[in-house]
């Protein structure tokens, strides 16, 4: 195993050692600097790069638009300069040895991008217009400083259509469900996959192995945004097959900063802010009936009796009063969290080397005193030009971060559990440990918060880079890197010898200590090939040939001790109990791939692509799966036959084919056992129990992808216009089949089966509203339509359901995870006594003299919604006035999609502490949920979820430069942001984001889950 | 010529590097992909008459998963029937278990199917041992052990679950055999072939211990195909010692190892020890000295008392399937069966004077009450074994019993409310209906 990793790198370095020792001598050179400044202002244009057409050659200009390249060969040269928002140009300029020569670009701003530079799943670079797919750019460091953004999912957030990142809470360090262009697979992740720098990264978003009730810890939030220049979202196979099995689900790819040439420049920010907590929760209710001698409603009484809606409709009791109590508010476990960012970067160097430098300190304490982040990001680029036609760069990145959870969600030991489904009265006698709980359920907030659960991350992401233009028409580009992050999980609950608080549930007061180190590795070793020959003047051809190698490795090692003594919170310190296992897996892909790509005038490029994988999950007999690509990008708006005009000033055409695919799980191809500890005449003894029965035809399954669209220019390139429709259809379905447990073996096991379709639509407008020296205004409005449907999930296989409550199902037919509940098919208040009564109905309790029955139900379940949007927008609104306010804001809407209120139903049903329960005047349409639900429908909780957000709102201030002169800077700028401010919708519950079940694929209901919170930041960036 | 050697240079090496790198993956990729997994046994690793003594221990370790539960994973066969009986009351708020205490339990149901994959995988791990023993061992005594634990399996089924229960296997190379659902009746008589067999080996082997195993529990399989296989129980047990106890033994090593009582109850207070539950319930919290239990003031899930039985107050409490005293009970029906009302109360006080603190018995006078008498004995020496549910339903199978006269009926009281349903056994679940040859239980009739 190591020996063919190892073969692999030493190839790796034989590569770099080639390379080395077949780089060309040095000829005499000369120097090209200049200066680029926007054609119609006249400004200078910061960042822009360069790049001598033909070489690995170049740079990046600084702030105020110069550049300098120095020892370029002598000679005729073609300077190339990009930069977003600008149309491309290239310039010739004669190099004499010795001197220097002047080469100043004027570029024409545009709103369209087609000529954004992308990187290419080969590894190189190149234009938007070369591909026949839309790819989507987020300008990450614009965005960081302008809003507030914690997490990679913040960033990805209402900023691409058709990607759609769902909060399963607003628990600090809690991760997001990131789902591009819907859900693809029944029973695989749909998550994307995730590439820094060339390199594959743990991208888990749920990764935990102690469990705190539902939300857990992301590895995207290992992720800096502060250190990502930009983001590019390849959406799905027509774009993703060269990055062959994993990527069926469209890939995230992540640039990290690069230092340009020239000085050092530093800059520095800090971020100081407040996390609150801003849910309205609803009290908890019960209706009494008294009598007796207790005078807590008056009379004095000796009973005490809840008295809800069914009790009094079926004739048990007359209440005498409404009692109320609102534990979460009243007795409130909520603090006001913080976030703190000190942040310093140093960058600079010359043509020969750049180097980038960062490091930031971040703590954020959310809104429970317990739930703290804190975390250490140190990052290093350094790109080194070793010869006019090689150049190296090395990225590492180092993440240290210390994150503590609050128990919630469904979980009896959770703070919000507690409150919710607590009492009506702050004293109701119950006790934990001889303190009263005032009004919580099950444990007293402090006993709960006592509970350390925590996640220690060490982490370090390296790659290496080394691009060689080995001829003018051959470039060989390898890419290698290790992402290794250390994990340990570790839990104490407190032993209540210890004099301090702890969870009532079961044992616990015993103490336990859970301390789980697990070891992830990814690997990655990419190497490409790419020959460009202008096979006429007006046709180029581009061939890359390469391959790849994955490694995905995860060694675990869990312990547990329990009855811990007083005071210690080490395994060391337990007495019994004590339990250790491990967890070793490891995934190993190996790829290779072809691709052609035929351009013509610039203005026409075909493009056609193979991948073919194998991967050490798949079956025995299954040897390789192939992906083909194909796609056509047509420039039409260069075409001279193309109108020139006012209100479509140019235009693109494009449509693109590409299948990828999924991998199985490690062991879903073979047939294995469990070894198991088992009790023989009261000694442990070994067994086993079995773990799987295997597929040795099992294979990765199959996504494939056709997209359309065009690119247009509006009112001479102010407005940016994208529109893509595309249709997918996943084959070979992995599908995690639930077996007749009649076998006795596995309940499940994966087959290659089924069919799941998306289609969908996508559009982006973005441009100026206006632009005036001391006022511009710039709007991007993005938005997707998905319609997701299982096509088939195999043949004689019934829906498998799954959920709260068995609510959830794929079936054919139905979006994947769509929620099934009996209907409500009508209710009435027959006897007119005010409020809705079950009595009577078929099946439910008989009163004789009760009114007949006034609520009716379907026989059957039926479809009731998706859980996932069918449609979002997003439309962001820059304003800028005088050139140093500028204003942000980005309104999020999210639609069609349902999601089951598990929380109020749970309420009503089971604890009967819901408005609707007890009192008689509550709206009929909750009464007749609360009813149906003890009838057996959960209807009336299965609730329209769509909600529009004011997601964020800021406004920068750059401080003049003469001003921050005056304190030894270059720049100066202040920001305030709000993220999370309001929200629009019908939806009843806590919060129409949020799952129980953290980032899981799809099982989704609200189910007493800390709802979003709101983040208010105060930014101070400086520069010198 | 200078600068076209240059250039031959570095196509070569550029060529070189590459076909380098494509070599090494293309030499060999079945090496590279081979991938190491330390933490799972393969079926060759227990092949074989070495791996024997393992595939045993694998059929103890599911039996007991499936029979008395566990600390994690699902709830077992004694714990859930407990609660569809009078055994257990339920005084937590999972949806699917109360439909469970409430007797309204539907198909699609999380819970239900946990625990009828267990049961049916305590059968299979079961038969996997004994096919492993009669192809490697044929007369090692441990077979008959494996055959045993088999014929239980199947007896589990049949008093818990509906008439329609499937058996299906899965052969060597993953191809899946699903059967055609079978009554109760047949599968009781599958359980009395395995059990027989078991007794003859055990004979075989001079295990008298393994013996008194099969002999209890081809009688129970008799007893609950009908009244008139009482006399011929009764003399299969007939040598069995009263002190005889076969016990599935619990451990605190593993959570999988935890008895399920415990569990449920003591750790989690899910459910209670039930008195006189839903109107025909026993009064299992009276004092009788057969079912003590522990009091916990807000011990419950919910925070009500909590009611706990002494026999599972332990992770590690062994839970009993099969014992002497339930030879003589056998006896005891049996001799009630054949009209002879004395020998049925003195088989039954022989019994109670095992314990100091219980009273002798006297006949309660007229067949309903002597019925009622050999049940109510029964329920309290085998409380919380997994008998309860077997027997109600033989009191309205075999002594014509309304079912609204022995299960919990009326108004339902716990969470959620509502009035008792009308189950008397368990449905098959859902996810069954993926073998093409079932359509659902057969009928769920006693």
């Amino acid at each position: 195993m190591a020996r063919m990793r190892g073969q692999l790198l030493v190839s790796a370095v034989l590569v770099a050692l080639v390379v080395g020792s077949a780089a060309g001598q040095q000829a005499a050179t000369g120097t090209v600097a200049g200066r680029v400044t926007d054609q119609s202002s006249k400004q200078p244009i910061p960042a822009v790069q360069f790049v001598i057409v033909g070489t690995t050659r170049g740079t990046t200009g600084g702030d105020d638009g110069t550049y300098r390249l120095a020892n370029v060969v002598a000679g005729e040269r073609q300077i190339r300069v990009r930069r977003v928002g600008y149309q491309e140009m290239i310039q010739r300029v004669t190099i004499v040895p010795g001197q220097a020569a002047t080469l100043d670009f004027s570029l024409v701003p545009t709103a369209i991008k087609i000529d954004e530079v992308v990187i290419s799943a080969t590894g190189e670079s190149e234009r938007k217009r070369e591909r026949g797919n839309s790819t989507a750019t987020i300008d990450v460091a614009e965005q960081v400083s302008q809003a507030v953004v914690n997490t990679l999912p913040d960033v990805l957030s209402s900023r691409v259509a058709g990607v759609v990142v769902q909060q399963s809470g607003g628990t600090t360090g809690s991760g997001a469900r990131i789902r591009i262009r819907g859900a693809n697979s029944v029973s695989l992740s749909n998550d994307p996959l995730i590439i820094v720098d060339g390199i594959r990264v743990n991208s888990s978003t749920s990764s935990s192995s102690i469990d705190v009730g539902g939300q857990a810890p992301s590895r995207l939030n290992d992720l800096n945004p502060e250190d990502i220049e930009t983001i590019e979202v390849i959406k799905g196979p027509a774009a993703s097959a060269l990055y062959g099995t994993a990527a069926a689900n469209g890939v995230v790819q992540i640039t990290t900063k690069r230092g340009r040439p020239g000085t050092s420049q530093w800059t520095a920010h800090t971020e100081l802010g407040t996390v609150r907590e801003v849910t309205n929760y609803p009290a908890n209710y019960s209706a009494v009936e008294v009598s007796g001698t207790d005078t807590t409603f008056g009379t004095p009484n000796t009973t005490f009796f809840g008295c809800t809606l069914d009790f009094r409709s079926r004739g048990f009791c007359t209440p005498t009063g409404l009692a109320s109590f609102n534990p979460l508010k009243q007795q409130s476990p909520f603090t006001k969290g913080y976030q703190e960012k000190y942040g310093l970067t140093a960058s600079g160097g010359s043509d020969a080397a750049t180097y980038f430098l960062s490091g930031e300190f971040n703590k954020q304490q959310g809104v429970y005193a317990i739930n703290q982040l804190r975390a250490l990001d140190i990052r290093a680029n350094i790109r080194g030009q070793l010869r006019d036609n090689l150049d190296v760069t090395a990225n590492t990145g180092y993440i240290q971060s210390r994150l503590r959870l609050p128990q919630n969600d469904n979980n009896i030991r959770g703070i919000i559990p507690g409150g919710l489904l607590g009492s009506a009265f702050k004293d109701n006698g119950t006790t934990r440990f001889n303190e009263p709980l005032n009004g919580y359920g099950f444990d007293s907030p402090a006993d709960i918060m006592a509970i350390n659960t925590q996640q220690k991350i060490e982490r370090f992401i390296g790659s290496l880079t080394t691009n060689w233009q080995a001829l003018q028409w051959l470039k060989l580009t390898n890419t290698s890197g290790i992402d290794f992050t250390n994990r340990l999980d570790q839990e104490t609950i407190p032993a209540l010898s210890s004099g301090v608080g702890t969870s009532g549930f079961a044992d616990d007061q015993e103490g336990k200590r859970t301390s789980n180190p697990f070891q992830l590795f990814v690997y990655t070793l990419n190497t490409n090939a790419t020959a460009t020959f202008d096979l006429k003047p007006t046709v180029r051809s581009t061939t890359s040939l390469g391959v790849q190698f994955n490694d995905e490795i995860v060694r675990g090692t869990l312990a547990f001790g329990q009855r811990l003594l007083a005071g210690s919170s080490t395994i060391g310190g337990a007495a019994t109990l004590f339990a250790a296992n491990e967890t070793n897996t490891e995934n190993r892909l190996i790829g290779g791939y072809a691709q052609q790509q035929i351009g013509w005038r610039d203005r026409v490029f075909l493009t056609g692509a193979l991948r073919g994988d194998k991967n050490s999950a798949f079956g025995k007999s299954f040897t390789a799966i192939y992906y083909p690509a194909a796609s056509v990008s047509w420039v039409i708006g260069d075409e001279s036959f193309f109108p020139r005009q006012r209100f479509v000033s140019s235009l693109r055409v494009r449509s693109a084919y590409g299948e990828s695919g999924q991998r199985p799980g490690v062991r879903d191809a073979i047939k294995f056992y469990n070894p198991v500890a088992v009790t023989v005449n009261n000694q442990d003894a070994a067994g086993f129990t079995v773990g799987g029965i295997g597929n040795i035809k099992l294979k990765p399954e199959r996504t494939s992808e056709f997209e359309g669209g065009f690119d247009a220019g509006l009112f001479r390139d102010r407005i940016n216009l994208e529109f893509t429709a595309y249709k997918k259809r996943t084959l070979d379905a992995l599908i995690l089949r639930n077996l007749g447990p009649s076998q006795g073996n596995v309940l499940s096991r994966f087959e290659n089966l089924g069919e799941v379709s998306n289609k969908g639509v996508e559009l982006l407008v973005n441009g100026k509203v206006l632009d005036r020296p001391r006022f511009a205004w710039d709007v991007t409005l993005n938005g997707s339509w998905n319609v997701n449907k299982v096509v088939n999930l195999g043949q004689d296989i019934k829906p498998i359901v799954f959920g709260a409550n068995s609510d959830q199902r794929h079936q054919n037919g139905f979006p994947l995870g769509a929620y099934f509940v009996r209907p409500i098919t009508s209710y009435e208040d027959k006897d007119k006594n005010g409020f809705l009564s079950r009595v009577n109905c078929p099946g439910q309790p008989v009163v004789a003299g009760g009114p007949a029955c006034e609520i009716t139900l379907g026989d059957s379940a039926l479809y009731a919604g998706s859980p996932f949007p069918t449609r979002e927008f997003a439309i962001s609104s820059r304003v800028t006035l005088f050139k140093r306010f500028t204003f942000n804001a980005v309104v999020d809407h999210r639609g069609g999609q349902k999601l089951l209120n598990f929380t109020e139903y749970f309420r009503c049903a089971s604890f009967a502490n819901c408005y609707a329960a007890n009192v008689a005047t509550s709206p009929k349409v909750d009464q007749v949920a609360y009813l149906a639900a003890l009838m057996g429908s959960d209807a009336g909780y299965v609730q329209d979820a769509s909600f529009t957000k004011l997601r964020e709102l800021s406004l920068r201030v750059d401080v003049p430069e003469a001003l921050s002169r005056k304190v030894r800077v270059r720049g100066l700028a202040l920001t305030v942001a709000g993220r999370n401010l309001h929200t629009w919708t019908n939806y009843k519950g806590l919060d129409p984001e949020i799952n129980e079940n953290g980032q899981s694929n799809f099982v989704t209901d609200e189910f007493l889950s800390q709802p979003l919170v709101r983040f208010w930041t105060f930014r101070l960036d400086i520069n010198w | 010529m200078r600068q076209a050697i240059s250039l031959a240079v570095r196509a070569t090496a550029a060529i070189a590097g590459v076909a380098l790198l494509l070599g090494a993956a293309a030499c060999s990729t079945d090496k590279i992909l081979k991938v190491e997994d330390p933490d799972v046994s393969s079926p060759s690793a227990v092949a074989g008459k070495a791996g024997l003594p393992a595939l045993l221990n694998a059929a103890i370790g599911d039996f007991q998963v499936g029979f008395s539960g566990t600390g994690v994973g699902n709830e077992g066969l004694v714990n859930l029937s407990g609660l569809l009986t009078d055994e257990f009351a339920f005084t937590e708020t999972f949806p699917t278990r109360v439909e469970i205490d409430r007797r309204d339990i539907k198909e699609v149901n999380a819970t239900l199917l946990g625990t009828f994959f267990d049961a049916q995988k305590a059968r299979e791990s079961a038969a996997r041992a004994s096919a492993a023993y009669a192809k490697y061992d044929p007369t090692n005594p441990d077979r008959a052990e494996a055959l045993a634990l088999e014929g239980y399996a199947y007896i589990q089924l049949a008093e818990a679950y509906c008439n329609g229960v499937p058996i299906s296997s899965i052969d060597d190379a993953g191809g899946i055999h699903y059967g055609v659902p079978m009554s109760d009746a047949a599968l009781f008589h599958l359980a009395i072939v395995k059990l027989d067999s078991a007794r003859t080996f055990a004979i075989a082997a001079g295990d008298a211990f393994r013996e008194s195993l099969a002999r209890v529990g081809e009688a129970r399989a008799l007893v609950d195909s009908s009244r008139t296989k009482l006399a011929a129980a009764a003399a299969l047990v007939a040598s069995v010692p009263t002190g005889f106890k076969y016990v599935i033994f619990h451990s605190k090593n593993t959570a999988r190892q935890y008895n399920g009582l415990w569990e449920l109850m003591f750790n989690e207070g899910r459910w209670v020890q039930a008195n006189r539950q839903g109107t025909n319930g026993l009064p299992f919290r009276n004092g009788d000295p057969r079912t003590p239990f522990i009091t916990v003031p807000g011990g419950t899930f919910t925070g009500s008392t909590f009611f706990g039985p002494v026999k599972g107050s332990g992770r590690d409490s062994s839970a009993v399937l099969a014992s002497g005293i339930e030879a003589r009970l056998i006896e005891a029906e049996a001799q009630l069966e054949a009209g002879s009302v004395i020998n049925f109360v003195a088989k039954l006080n022989a019994l109670r004077a095992t314990l100091t603190t219980l009273a002798p018995l006297v006949d309660p006078g007229t067949p309903a009450t002597r019925e009622d008498l050999i049940f109510s004995e029964r329920a309290f020496w085998m409380y919380a074994t997994g008998h309860r549910l077997g027997d109600l339903r033989r009191e309205i199978r075999q002594y014509g019993r309304g079912s609204e006269t022995v299960f919990p009926t009326g108004i339902y009281t716990g969470r959620g409310g509502g009035s008792y349903g009308s189950a008397v056994n368990f449905p098959v679940p859902f996810e069954e209906r993926n073998n093409v040859g079932f359509a659902g239980c057969t009928d769920r009739a006693a």
